[in-house]
């Protein structure tokens, strides 16, 4: 996998590249434009929805780049120290567009002194795939929760009260097959979640993305199990 | 909560953002949550103005500021000046789509990052949280501020037992505190006892400067190297690396890794400083240029505005005001006047520094016309510098520029081959003399034809393939070029194909090469050497040719 990039490999990430930068420009000045506005109820229901859309496709685009880099094999990720809480409740602000064009019920749940090695870009990326996923589930509340369990891994959950996954989707093993997994983006996502989580190593524990029914909502649960 | 504790109507805060509405949503959600004394400025270098003034306890700075400084120039230039005390919190608000580009400064971090768009409960949520991990600091920085160092390092180690969740930004002050101290052995300890926790990225950094400082230049290229490998963003891997590299003597290298980090991050000014040294050590005066303006411009009304700069800047405008269109010269002479008024205005300069100021100017004058003023200019440094042995051999070269443009031929002639002798074997500056002669020579191909070779055939026996053929080809490029310098080309050529460098490039100058060689009479004296290199050429191309099938 760590064959070198050819050139319309590396066009494609470039332009990738603009692409995002460019979009991120003009969300802010959408952002700005959209603030400036008198709205009413509605308009403003519909900018809201917009500014998630937009959102959406900037973590798209993030995760695509994100995932390409990886997979270049380039650079080697970055595991630092995170604490927990402090990350959580970042991602949970981070999402307030998300939250109200939506309706959303985001929470997290995580002891105070819980803290964990893991590169916090590809984590949030991961986090970011899982929480749109559930969205487009129709999902209405979602909990991010992390603990440290057996053998020195943190598990990091996204719990949801959708429609959970398919058996189809449980029982493949992502790692392998899920790039074809009905040619859906959802186990597209889940193949480069498993990806990038899988490059986080300590002696011979590697990361890995596990898919389930949730023990504390009502749906799915995606799980990260980064090796500490 | 003890979180709703944080008493806000007491903290003085100063907003640095740059768009009058997002100022005023921000002030009008502080005041929302209790801040009384607020004050906003639009730009970095108000911002400097106002916390060299008083004294804040919350600075919020969003990191893209239009055209001035950005946000992380300011932290930079606060930082290094100690514009603020430890004990200020020091946010960088940031668009959501630019916060990795932000994030990953391992020297100059703010306490913490806010992403756009903010709103009132994003805002409380982080500041509290950011003001809160702060206080675990108190007393470090109570310590820091009042410049007990000892204090905070205890203070650091009661941290680390006390808290061990923050036992590891403990060690990380404390491993920076005792790096600024010069305690190397300690900061050593320090940071081996973190890599055998987690190979985290500023121990990393941390123990590569402390392999530097202790003179381990090896050991430190391999740790920077595998950092700079770990993520691009970590440029300041790339800074160290290059300090590394020149402490060897590899002066190219390190301005390569430069410009490699430059392209990441082009407005960190004293990145652009380095750069613009590196590439005058290498006299490579087009880099030096960019670089030398770049800075220029970043340091404008900055703690890191300084003379060399200055006059550094002035010196690469040389080719411009003798060579440039009508209106670059008249743009760069006046520049360059203005960049040695100011170098000889503003700092206090000493002898090194004014001589090389003196010979810019002298040029200048020299190359815009007044070719008068410019040798009085040029005698007046003369007068100054009795004796060269003062000043460095760098410095010197600059002296033979200046001998060269203002001297009877038979005086700068006498003062290069004496000047040749005391650079010795020195790599570099055997280089930077020969393109100082090689440009003097331009309008004189014979004697730049005889240097050329010269310099070749030097390089050939000291088997530094790559620059011999940078300097051969440019020999047989002469009208001039004879069957000497072709067949010195080469073999420079042959033997840089032979150590792995197989480009299209090389083969077609080889076969040109051989194409011009090839009506050589077989009882010439040189054919032997020309056959000898046929053969080796032969076995190359067939190896090649084989992996090619196989």
């Amino acid at each position: 996998m760590t064959h070198k990039p050819q050139l319309a490999d590396q066009l494609l990430a470039a332009s990738i590249h603009e692409i995002k930068n460019r979009f991120g420009l003009m969300f802010s000045q959408l952002d700005q434009l959209l603030a400036a506005l008198p709205l009413d109820e509605t308009t403003s229901h519909n900018a809201e929805q917009i500014k998630s859309e937009a959102e959406f496709i900037g973590a798209e685009l993030v995760r695509v780049l994100a995932s390409y880099k990886t997979l270049e094999g380039d650079n080697l990720v970055n595991q630092d120290q995170q604490f927990l809480l402090d990350f959580l409740e970042e991602k949970v602000a981070r999402h307030a567009n998300t939250v109200r064009a939506h309706h959303l019920n985001l929470d997290f749940d995580c002891d105070e002194e819980l803290d964990g090695f893991f590169d916090a870009g590809i984590v949030n990326i991961v986090l970011d795939t899982a929480i749109y996923n559930a969205v487009k589930e129709g999902a209405k509340t979602i909990l991010l929760s992390a603990d440290m369990v057996d053998d020195f891994f943190l598990r990091i959950q996204i719990h949801d009260n959708g429609p959970g996954f398919p058996a189809a989707l449980l029982n493949a093993d992502i790692a392998q097959s899920g790039v074809k997994a009905d040619g859906q983006s959802t186990g597209l996502g889940l193949y480069f979640a498993q990806r990038l989580i899988g490059q986080h190593t300590e002696g011979d524990k590697v990361g890995r993305v596990e898919l389930g029914a949730s023990d504390r909502l009502t749906g799915a649960c995606v799980s990260l199990f980064l090796p500490q | 909560m003890a979180l709703d504790l944080i008493p806000y109507h007491k903290k003085s805060v100063l907003i640095i953002e740059d768009l009058a509405e997002m100022r005023s949503s921000m002030k009008s959600m502080l005041s929302n949550m209790g801040v009384q004394q607020m004050e906003t400025v639009n730009n970095g270098e108000e911002a400097l103005a106002k916390m060299a003034l008083n004294r804040y306890d919350i600075i919020f700075s969003d990191y893209e500021l239009g055209r001035g400084k950005d946000g992380q120039q300011i932290l930079e230039e606060v930082r290094y000046s100690g514009l603020i005390p430890a004990a200020t919190v020091y946010i960088m608000v940031t668009a959501a789509q630019t916060v990795e580009m932000v994030m990953g400064a391992l020297e100059y971090e703010p306490d913490g990052y806010i992403t756009k768009p903010v709103t009132l409960e994003i805002l409380r949520t982080r500041l509290n949280r950011i003001i809160r991990t702060k206080d675990v600091y108190r007393e470090i920085n109570r310590a820091i501020d009042k410049k007990d160092i000892n204090g905070a390092l205890e203070a650091c180690n009661r941290l680390a037992v006390e808290k061990p969740k923050f036992a590891l930004p403990a060690y990380r002050i404390k491993g920076k505190l005792l790096l600024n101290e010069k305690r190397y052995e300690e900061a050593r300890d320090i940071f081996d006892t973190v890599l055998g926790i987690k190979r985290v990225a500023w121990a990393v950094l941390g123990m590569g400067k402390v392999e530097y400082f202790q003179g381990n230049y090896k050991e430190a290229q391999t740790l920077l190297e595998s950092l700079a490998k770990t993520k691009s963003k970590y440029v300041e891997a790339f800074d160290w690396l290059s300090k590394v590299l020149e402490a060897q003597g590899k002066f190219k290298s390190a301005q390569t890794v430069l410009q490699q980090a430059v392209e990441e991050s082009p407005k960190a000014v004293v990145r652009q400083q380095e750069l613009a040294r590196l590439a005058e050590l290498n006299g490579d005066m087009d880099t030096m240029y960019k670089a030398c303006r770049k800075a220029t411009g970043l340091s404008k009304n900055s703690v890191f505005r300084n003379a060399e700069n200055y006059i550094r800047y002035a010196k690469s405008l040389q080719s411009k005001v003798k060579h440039g269109s009508m209106r670059d010269q008249k743009i760069a002479t006046s520049e360059a006047f203005n960049l040695i008024e100011l170098a000889k205005t503003e700092f206090h300069l000493n002898l090194s520094q004014m001589v090389k100021c003196g010979l810019v100017e002298a040029q200048t004058l020299f190359n815009s016309g007044k070719q008068i003023e410019g040798k009085m200019a040029y005698r007046a440094v003369r007068t100054m510098l009795k004796d060269d042995a003062t000043l460095s051999l760098d410095d010197q070269l600059d002296v033979l520029v200046a001998k060269l443009q203002f001297e009877d031929e038979a005086d700068s002639t006498a003062y290069a081959t004496e000047l040749l002798q005391k650079i010795g074997t020195d790599r570099r500056l055997q280089t930077k003399y020969y393109n100082i002669m090689d440009f003097h020579l331009s309008k004189v191909p014979e004697a730049r034809l005889e240097l050329l070779k010269k310099r070749g055939n030097e390089l050939l026996g000291i088997k530094d393939y790559e620059e011999a053929w940078d300097v051969l080809y440019k020999a047989t490029r002469l009208p001039c070029a004879d069957v000497d310098c072709q067949l010195d080309a080469l073999k420079a050529v042959v033997n840089l194909y032979k150590q792995g460098d197989r480009t299209k490039e090389r083969l077609n100058q080889a076969n040109e090469l051989f194409g011009l060689l090839q009506n050589m009479d077989s009882g010439d004296p040189r054919y032997p050497t020309l056959e000898k290199l046929r053969l080796q050429w032969a076995e190359q191309s067939s190896d090649d040719a084989q992996t090619a099938t196989g």
